[in-house]
């Protein structure tokens, strides 16, 4: 990959959260190149945008964040997928995690841990070889 | 140590919020248990975490 600063979507059907991660995630060194308020429109943004991530929230109007998961992932499997949500049912993270997204996190975890997790996530995603 | 973003405040009481809202489906977990979970589907069913994409 060449030297440049990872690509990411966000979606979330909240503005702020969006304006908040954007910041956060420019902060850590991502470029957000696009962003979606629900599934369908995270679906149409990474299709267009091809990220190297895809920060989804699973409670969307239209279509909900794990529904777009699993059309992402179908058609671009190179993305990295990470959830980021508030619901944290156990049922709902295996699910997600089964379905191929490489990271689940809380919403309410601290900024600056949900920075380095996305972090440490696109790391470990490249390391197994998992850039386009 | 890290001074407090009023950003990291304003998500911390969205998500708190959500999170009091949700449906008690299932055992609500936390982040370290989900890291747990993750280990775990990686190291039983080797699914796509673990698999280099073709």
């Amino acid at each position: 990959m060449a030297d440049r600063n990872p690509t990411i979507v966000v979606a979330d059907d909240e503005p702020h959260i969006r304006m908040m991660m954007k910041v956060v995630l420019a902060r850590g060194g991502f470029d957000v190149v696009g962003e979606a308020s629900n599934g369908r429109e995270a679906i149409e943004k990474c299709r267009l945008l091809r990220p190297d991530l895809v920060l989804l929230d699973i409670n969307m109007p239209i279509q909900n964040g794990d529904e777009a998961l699993a059309e992402i992932l179908k058609d671009l499997p190179e993305i990295a997928a990470i959830m980021f949500t508030s619901v944290a049912d156990s049922m709902t993270v295996e699910r997600c995690i089964e379905m191929g997204a490489v990271n689940y996190l809380r919403k309410d975890a601290p900024v600056q841990q949900i920075s380095e997790m996305v972090k440490q996530t696109w790391q470990e995603w490249r390391s197994r070889g998992g850039e386009p | 140590m890290r001074e407090k973003m009023p950003l990291e405040l304003l998500l911390r009481e969205i998500a708190e919020d959500e999170l009091a809202e949700a449906p008690a489906r299932n055992e609500v977990v936390s982040q370290e248990d989900i890291g747990q979970i993750i280990a775990r589907k990686r190291a039983n069913t080797g699914k796509r975490t673990d698999e280099k994409p073709s």
